[in-house]
């Protein structure tokens, strides 16, 4: 197996946008390209989570290569939910990996705000298990459940939950790209109406249009990728043994740091899949960095602040930098990658080892990848 | 690496009705004892066969929202729970939207049905009629349901 290293990161603004899916991917597409030194791509992986629904668009990854001009290049497609981002980028290493291919351009987005929320709710909830969604489960539901019993367990109050979106609005504040750049209150996050009790529509990440990418390839870059791990389990929650804790975040956790040969300790910077604020809690505890139940005393005492010893979501996360669902994993390596090259600006930490974990589903096909600074 | 989603195996099923506790709930059971309610085909665990079994129409809540912005088609309050039955069976129906006294995670409750839709047993006629006529659905199916409801319990 070769070492696989990030070429190329680029990114479009993540928000309310005028531009279609087909505009944005080609923006962050171009980005990671120019970033690579426009090197000769075998491929091109595309991640969209439904844009037949949500674009109007079908065959999106013929579709975009035919829209940037380069229809003889094979391309396909890549969906695990919301978590297709990581997943193409999973699919795109192990094509590099494997040396089938030497440069492959992967990209990820999602076009959300023309159809009406509600729309976009019974979209999204097609993620979840159909029994389950007759009971009119949505993905802040199943949230909430899972909310309520971390809460239960681990005696956590609202306000422990806004401190998430507290901290990650502050984030997203510094990051040029982020939908939301307004610092936010713990009062305003506790004023907020109720989505699905207890979260409250500060626990919930927008619903945002935008696309990321990235070029992998076999050549020595900065940023080399040096784990990575898929996770899967039960769609249903019912059948989960675990309702505090995502085992598909644990499991792809555990691959990722045999494989790059590296501890939870040895991370210091991450992005995680806040799409909810409970989940950034849940999984700095699934990916080893806190135990169970302690997750938020650390973010308490600021320890995951962009000051702290561990920042996790200094781009803003998916709750203040926007959550276009196929994008937002790749987004997170696209962070990471310009964290570990110092080219984040205003959010910038001091930082050579970085981890991203990516949320499919309500935690049912995850991923969690560790990139590392090349000397 | 399931091991520890299995419960442990039940013996036989339970002796619900003529202890009147009511109409027990659905299920299936898999060789390794793992039980699910609705029953499945294959064992969500380890995929052997299922066989029919029935669980005990009562549990402990282990989590419940109120959700406020349901799907296209419902209405909100809604209000969705997570039961624990007995043998560890996790069970989702729909519990209190308007009415939360009492509601708190551990809580002992018992679970009724109208045209296989699963409520908490401790909902009013008028609450009852009101999450039916909330839910996703045709509304002369919604009506009859309503109405079975209403027939059901003066008799």
């Amino acid at each position: 197996m070769s070492d696989v290293y990030v070429a190329g990161a680029g990114m479009t603004r993540f928000g309310r946008l005028d531009a279609t899916l087909l505009g944005l991917l080609a923006e962050a597409g171009a980005g990671a390209l120019r970033d690579a030194g426009s090197p000769e791509i075998q491929a091109i992986y595309v991640a969209s989570m439904d844009p037949e629904e949500l674009a109007d668009e079908g065959s999106i990854a013929s579709l975009f290569a035919a829209y940037i001009g380069r229809p003889r290049l094979p391309s396909l497609r890549i969906e695990t939910g919301t978590s297709s981002g990581a997943a193409a980028f999973f699919a795109a290493w192990t094509a590099v990996a494997s040396g089938y291919h030497d440069h492959v351009l992967v990209v990820a987005g999602e076009k959300m705000t023309s159809r009406p929320t509600p729309e976009v709710a019974a979209i999204l909830s097609r993620m979840i298990d159909p029994y389950e969604r007759s009971y009119g489960a949505t993905m802040p539901a199943l949230a909430a459940l899972v909310a309520r019993a971390y809460m239960e367990a681990h005696d956590l109050a609202p306000k422990d939950l806004a401190q998430v979106a507290v901290k990650n609005h502050a984030n997203g504040a510094r990051n040029p790209l982020a939908h939301f750049q307004r610092p936010i209150t713990v009062e305003e996050a506790l004023e907020s109406r109720f989505v699905a009790e207890p979260l409250r529509l500060y626990d919930c990440c927008p619903i945002s249009d935008g696309a990321a990418a990235a070029v992998l390839t076999r050549e020595r870059h900065r940023v080399r990728v040096a784990g990575i791990g898929h996770g899967a389990d039960h769609l249903a929650l019912r059948h989960r043994d675990c309702l505090t804790g995502f085992r598909a975040t644990q499991a792809a956790a555990r691959r990722a740091y045999a494989m790059a040969g590296r501890s939870p300790r040895d991370i210091q910077v991450a992005e995680l899949h806040d799409a909810f604020t409970p989940f950034e809690i849940i999984s700095s505890e699934d990916v080893g960095f806190f135990e169970p139940g302690q997750g938020a005393r650390a973010l308490a005492r600021g320890r995951t602040a962009l000051g702290g010893d561990l920042p996790i979501n200094p781009s803003g996360g998916l709750k203040a930098r926007g959550h276009p669902v196929g994008a937002s994993g790749l987004a997170q390596v696209v962070e990471i990658v310009w964290q570990l090259r110092g080219e984040a600006g205003g959010r910038q930490v001091d930082a050579r080892v970085g981890l991203a974990q990516s949320i499919g589903g309500l935690a049912s096909n995850n991923f969690v990848t560790v990139l590392e600074a090349v000397a | 690496m399931f091991e520890s989603a299995i419960p442990a195996p039940q013996p036989a099923p339970h002796p619900v009705e003529q202890r009147g506790e009511g109409e027990p709930i659905p299920a299936s059971r898999c060789a390794c004892g793992y039980v699910a309610a609705p029953p499945t085909p294959f064992c969500p665990c380890c995929a052997g066969p299922m066989v029919p079994f029935q669980v005990a129409p009562f549990g402990a809540v282990l989590s419940y929202t109120i959700l406020h912005s349901p799907p296209a088609g419902f209405t909100a309050p809604l209000s969705i729970a997570l039961v624990e039955l007995p043998g560890g069976v996790k069970f989702i129906c729909h519990g209190h939207a308007d009415d939360q006294r009492g509601l708190r995670v551990g809580r002992h409750v018992r679970i009724e049905h109208t045209d296989d839709i699963y409520y908490f047993a401790s909902m009013s006629l008028g609450e009852r009629a009101r999450l039916l006529w909330s839910r996703r659905g045709e509304t002369r199916q919604k009506l009859r349901a309503i109405l079975r409801l209403s027939l059901r319990r003066r008799g």
